[in-house]
């Protein structure tokens, strides 16, 4: 079991995770800090039930959880995605290199914005940080044929999303 | 196979979430389909850009404006010793004093020795007398003083068989 001494060490090995995992759920900065605060600060009122070993998918669990419950309560609306509305025929919205987003991360961003939540939440544990189908079924609380199911309807999206807007940004090259 | 089936199929084969057995039929399809081929590299393509998002440096800022954030809640959240208040300090003081005077001073005072024995006291008895056509009399009755009397030291002489040695002891109070 872990102690108060053990927290700070468990702060510095998973804010990356929870902190990631809760901006790509909910899209923004400020509603990922948020959450990512509400997660560790479970994590420390529960120092004493949780085994070591089972950390980080307790943090998964819990990240997904306080993300739902954010979403939900304060009417936080994911598709606010700051990528989302990208539109690669505005030449405005061209990728930065100095603020070092390529167009195609852009597009990715746009797709995720188009996600339902609950898609959203499986496509970044399960694609972008690498949990297996089992733990993404548990930590979104659902069946394991569910998440496969979400998995398949967002990764279809998220295809269309990319073929559309680079079919427009090629149609837009042409033009010029 | 038809082609929409395989292509709801490929979303899954193409992270490995795919049943084996479905797997295969899958790429039998995929060996005669040019179509769900394109479709497959699509989606590989797609999946690649998602799977990048892993790679993205983190945001140092907002981690450190989070982790600033929590300790400080943190902190907040530890009980703090509490004040001991002045009736408190009052209590202990009135009970450091009564201790103090029950144990401390009675020692302090020099004890006198028992006084000698006296003669009996006489009892006094009543006379029988008429009851009075008065209500009872309250009759004081003082408890009479012990005589002390001075006693001289009392000489003993000791005589012993050797005539030369006696030995006198003077016995006082």
């Amino acid at each position: 079991m872990l102690t108060n001494l053990a927290f700070e060490q468990l702060l510095d090995r998973y804010e990356r995770q929870v902190y990631a995992t809760a901006f790509r759920i909910l899209c923004r900065r400020e509603d990922a800090q948020d959450a990512a605060q509400e997660v560790f600060l479970r994590l420390y009122r529960h120092l004493g039930r949780i085994d070591e070993a089972a950390v980080s998918a307790w943090l998964y669990r819990v990240t997904v959880n306080v993300c739902r419950d954010m979403l939900r309560k304060r009417s936080v609306q994911p598709a606010q995605w700051p990528e989302a509305d990208f539109d690669p025929a505005d030449p405005g919205a061209q990728p930065d290199a100095e603020a070092g987003l390529g167009e195609r991360k852009r597009m990715v961003a746009a797709a995720l914005g188009r996600l339902s939540p609950k898609e959203r939440a499986a496509v970044v544990l399960r694609d972008i940080e690498g949990l297996s189908t089992r733990d993404v079924a548990r930590a979104l609380g659902s069946a394991e044929v569910t998440v496969r199911t979400q998995l398949c309807k967002a990764r279809r999206k998220i295809k269309d999303v990319i073929d559309g807007l680079q079919k427009v940004a090629t149609m837009d090259g042409a033009a010029r | 196979m038809d082609c929409r089936k395989s292509q709801r199929w490929m979303a899954l084969h193409v992270e490995g979430d795919l049943a084996a057995r479905k797997a295969v039929r899958l790429e039998r399809h995929l060996a005669e389909c040019a179509e769900c081929r394109a479709f497959a590299a699509r989606m590989e393509s797609s999946q690649a850009a998602v799977k990048a998002l892993a790679a993205e440096p983190a945001d140092e800022s907002a981690l450190r404006e989070v982790r600033a954030r929590v300790l400080a809640r943190i902190a907040a959240e530890q009980p703090r010793p509490r004040a001991f208040p002045l009736w408190r300090w009052a209590a202990v003081a009135v009970l450091i004093s009564i201790s103090v005077t029950g144990y401390v001073i009675p020692n302090l005072i020099p004890t006198l020795p028992p006084p000698p024995p006296g003669p009996t006291p006489v009892a006094f008895v009543q006379p029988i007398v008429p009851p009075p056509r008065e209500v009872a009399r309250v009759v004081r009755v003082r408890k009479p003083k012990p005589v002390v009397k001075k006693s001289e030291p009392l000489l003993v002489k000791l005589e012993t068989n050797d005539p030369n040695v006696v030995i006198y002891w003077i016995v006082g109070e």
